[in-house]
């Protein structure tokens, strides 16, 4: 720990900088480069050999779990996409999540404006609210929703879901489009104005067009986590058919009790499950802890 | 500029889903705390503070506890050494720097219960990863370590919690020290401060605040976790990897068997909720402290 | 052609009254400039002309109608900002097109008003370019393009140059002196910049603290200022005040008074007949018209030299707290700690009262 310790000198400064004064590494960085590599590599290694797992057929993947096997057959796959229900899954989360991420934009965007732009009294005391509702423990709220879609028959239901997933991400997303509002140079708003925008105007063809990518950037990250939910949807659905990815990947697992160890079929659930978000990440991986950032440090 | 109706119709569907499906059912939950109920039907029966005094007593609930307390302290301080050493690893100068972050973050967009699968088959005995790696290395004695046994599968579970909000911790608290000026840094340059002067007098003063905040929402989300140890569990979970949010499914859903227990669920719920409150007016209260304006 | 008028107009922000009782009267055609210290308020009355605030008392007139409630975009003003404000999303031509777009016009009209207004600028092959492609000038000149293109009846600048480098705001002052001319519109322009005031404006109006210092011509307020503010302000480098003592002495045409450091100094006696004798005042005397001399009226030590090439700044050390800083064309040779002394053009002299007015008036 001590080398790490010496380790901090310039944080901040960037790395081409400091490339240039040092010329070659110092000891604190050739270590760093090791755990670093060592633990980027094991995550990597980690999704690498789920991947591949599922190519295998079980009796290879027991005898020999660390090797590439032997034929790379697509039978697991197959076999979870019809026989364990994925391919229903699949869908459901594509409607759920996509459902669910554009109707909060459209709830969630106007909000944040007139938050974020218009002076009213009792404006900080609402914004205030919303943002309470991030500190508000999800478990608490199993028992309640439960009881309250099914009063209004929307238990184990999609539709039920999805109004709830809204509503749980409305004040992490009120939150960051908030902040992001207020980065917009008011100038903007006068000269719309001045053009003869009424006020729903300039928020339509002026300020809603800038907010694009703050918009583009809290949208993926909802829907990354909509996408990887299982503890709500858990508690609110019960119906195989209507199981979104993550709760029947966990139903699946749950099966695996009765139907042996079909590892090689959970692996190929798990590929299915994880490769949207990959794919998403490896082309917006900035934009996405970006907006972490924006979000995280209240 | 805009009207008032206009405003208030902006401003009005966030408020009913919010004010409909999170305050009310917060609100439901506190009142139905008080009740012992084992259903929606009218088996209804006010037991007052009833289910608060049960859960005094309940056993299960301490370890529940006692678990989450664990995850919230050794945890919490295993994944801020990990983050603050890999933040601080990744601005030593290396290059790269973006590859890194975004690799050892990777795990956080993955969907948790895959993340457990993995952890699972890594420690599962006879077949697992871990155990043909170490049979491998001719390591017997560890390899005969029965990682997933009850005694030791908390302990399994929290190194892949750890592991993966690590990740996480990490990007938020690279964030803070990104916003520390690089000209501060030149000026210790000039001042003659080395290595160790430049860390201990300038980048941990800064980012203090910072570090300060985020292990808050670490508490914050600790306090709430289930997904993994729940996922890690898989369909036998065993009492000893519940936390407070598990036993609150537990009891109000039930495992094999539903116990329905929704009042005594709420209540536990209740009491996560004002434990979160505690913390976040201790801590608002603890930090008072002038902020470093820069 | 239009005129404006102001009538006690007053602001008040959260109990404070930025704007204290502004009355104005602009005329058709006339380029107006308010300009003063930041926080004076002249962005602020800019912006209630344009609608973009509310007035809080007083009476706005615009085209001899009450324009208090009237909605900004129907008062017929137009208004180029100090950042400009493109529509980064939107096209030149778009951003141009925008307001005639909102008010209704064919695609056909707006078409031709934007290509009509674009040659004027000379902005016709940027038409297609989004704002974050164009240099400082071009962007400034879309600003302006997009005001001309409403056909408003008014223009509004808010410190419009502000932004640019010193070259191009050089440039800049020139074409909009051009476009004035050329449009013939009415123009009213805020800048904290006495140069630009000066050199654009048909008539000045100074504010300080929320209140009308002056109005006049550029030249009216060099020559007479109305108070010590207005002669700080305009003018560079600053006027010098000294404070003095008033000894009427002599025949009525000229006054003597006694400065700060002991010396005497014949001035020209105010119209106004309003000096007394004994009298304290502050004696107003500007760089240029000092001259240095061997036995001049205010010896000194010469403290700084600065030299531009064409003149000099001399900053002389008259056994008062503050420098007494003289203007002299050229390159005279002078050193650091000469002795010399200065003249004092006795009818460019200003007296201030303890009011701080300027006894001519």
């Amino acid at each position: 720990m001590s080398h790490l310790q010496q380790t901090p000198g310039q944080p901040g400064i960037s790395s081409s900088k400091k490339a240039r004064w040092t010329g070659n590494l110092s000891v604190a960085q050739a270590i760093s480069y090791l755990l670093l590599a060592v633990s980027s590599l094991f995550t990597v290694f980690f999704f690498a050999w789920v991947v591949i797992a599922s190519f295998k057929k079980n009796r290879d993947l027991f005898k020999f779990p660390w090797r590439l096997p032997d034929t790379w057959s697509i039978d697991n796959f197959v076999k979870v996409w019809t026989t364990n229900q994925f391919g229903v899954y699949f869908s459901n989360s594509i409607v759920v999540v996509c459902l669910s991420v554009i109707l909060l934009l459209i709830v969630a965007t106007p909000a944040a404006y007139v938050l974020s732009r218009s002076r009213f009294r009792g404006r900080e005391g609402i914004t205030n609210f919303f943002i309470v509702g991030m500190g508000i423990p999800v478990p608490l709220l199993f028992v309640p929703l439960f009881v309250t879609l099914s009063y209004i028959h929307l238990a184990d239901t999609l539709t039920g879901l999805i109004v709830v997933y809204i509503a749980l991400s409305i004040p992490f997303t009120v939150y960051v489009l908030t902040s992001f509002f207020s980065s917009l140079p008011h100038e903007l708003e006068d000269a719309a104005i001045l053009d003869g925008c009424r006020d729903w105007q300039v928020f339509w063809h002026v300020m809603l067009p800038l907010a694009m990518p703050g918009v583009a950037t809290v949208a993926l990250l909802n829907f990354v986590w909509l996408w990887n939910e299982y503890q709500l949807s858990l508690v609110l659905i019960n119906s195989p058919e209507n199981r979104t990815l993550s709760l029947g990947l966990y139903a699946l697992i749950n099966s695996m009790q009765y139907s042996g160890g079909d590892w090689a079929s959970l692996f190929a659930g798990v590929t299915i499950v994880t490769v949207p978000t990959v794919i998403l990440y490896l082309f917006l991986s900035e934009r996405m802890i970006g907006g972490m950032t924006m979000g995280g440090v209240k | 500029m805009m009207r008032k109706r206009m405003i208030g119709l902006f401003l009005l569907p966030a408020l009913v889903f919010y004010i409909g499906f999170v305050i009310a059912p917060a609100i439901q939950a506190i009142v139905l705390s008080f009740f012992d109920t084992s259903g929606f039907s009218d088996a209804r029966r006010f037991v007052g503070l009833g289910n608060y005094a049960k859960l005094l007593g309940d056993e299960v609930f301490w370890k529940a506890g006692a678990n989450t307390l664990l995850i919230m302290v050794i945890g919490g301080v295993a994944v801020f050494l990990l983050a603050f050493g890999y933040t601080m690893m990744i601005n030593s100068g290396i290059r790269w720097r973006k590859l890194f972050r975004a690799a050892i973050f990777m795990p956080n967009i993955v969907a948790v219960v895959a993340i457990t699968s993995f952890w699972s088959f890594l420690f599962m005995p006879r077949y697992g990863l871990l155990f043909s790696l170490l049979k491998h290395l001719q390591l017997d004695t560890l390899a005969g370590i029965a990682w997933t046994a009850p005694e030791n599968v908390f302990w399994s579970m929290l190194l892949g919690l750890v592991w993966l909000s690590s990740g996480f911790f990490m990007i938020l608290i690279m964030a803070g020290a990104d916003k520390i000026p690089s000209d501060i840094y030149e000026a210790a340059r000039l001042d003659g401060a080395g290595h160790v002067e430049t860390f201990r007098h300038i980048t941990l003063p800064m980012i203090w605040d910072v570090l300060a905040i985020t292990y808050v929402l670490w508490l914050i989300q600790a306090l709430k976790t289930m997904e993994f140890p729940y996922a890690f569990g898989g369909p036998n979970i065993d009492s000893n990897l519940y936390t407070t949010a598990i036993y609150l499914y537990v009891q109000g859903f039930g495992q094999r068997q539903p116990i329905y227990a929704l009042g005594y669920a709420t209540a536990i719920g209740v009491v996560m909720l004002v434990v979160t409150t505690v913390i976040v007016l201790a801590c608002r209260r603890l930090m008072r402290r002038e902020r470093l304006e820069y | 052609m239009v005129s404006v008028v102001l009538k006690d107009i007053r602001k008040t922000y959260e109990q404070v009254e930025v704007l204290k009782g502004v009355d104005l009267d602009i005329r058709e055609g006339e380029f107006c400039v308010f300009v003063g210290p930041s926080g004076c308020g002249k962005s602020t009355l800019l912006r209630m002309i344009a609608g973009l605030e509310s007035i809080s008392s007083g009476e706005l007139w615009i085209d001899g109608q009450l324009a208090n409630d009237i909605a900004p975009a129907k008062r017929g003003l137009a208004m180029v900002f100090q950042s400009y404000a493109l529509y980064p999303h939107m096209t030149v031509a778009e951003n141009m097109g925008f307001g005639l777009r909102l008010a209704g016009k064919t695609k056909a009209e707006i078409a031709q008003r934007v290509r009509d207004v674009a040659t004027i600028l000379q902005l016709e092959t940027l038409l297609d370019r989004k704002p974050k492609a164009l240099s400082g000038g071009q962007r400034q000149r879309v600003a302006i393009g997009r005001a001309i293109a409403r056909d408003p009846k008014v223009f509004l600048f808010d410190e419009p140059l502000s932004n640019l480098d010193a070259e191009l705001r050089v440039r800049m002052r020139i074409e909009l002196a051009r476009l004035h001319e050329q449009l013939g519109t009415t123009m009213i322009y805020v800048t904290h910049d006495q140069v630009e005031a000066m050199t654009l404006a048909d008539k000045i109006v100074v504010l300080d603290g929320g209140i009308v210092q002056q109005v006049g011509s550029p030249l009216e307020l060099y020559t007479r200022p109305a108070n010590r503010f207005v002669a700080g302000f305009i003018g560079s480098p600053k006027m010098n005040f000294i404070e003095a003592e008033a000894i009427t002495q002599g025949n009525d045409a000229c006054s003597t008074i006694l400065l700060a450091n002991k010396r005497q100094l014949k001035v020209r006696t105010p119209a106004s007949g309003s000096l007394k004798q004994g009298e304290a005042v502050t004696l107003g005397i500007r760089p240029e018209h000092l001259t240095l001399s061997e036995h001049g009226a205010i010896p000194g030590e010469i403290e700084v030299v600065e030299r531009l090439g064409s003149e000099t700044y001399i900053h002389l050390n008259i056994g008062l707290p503050l420098p007494l800083v003289i203007k002299v064309y050229g390159n005279p040779e002078v050193r650091l700690h000469q002795a010399i002394a200065v003249d004092v053009m006795e009818d460019q002299c200003h007296l201030f009262d303890s009011n701080e007015h300027s006894h001519s008036r």
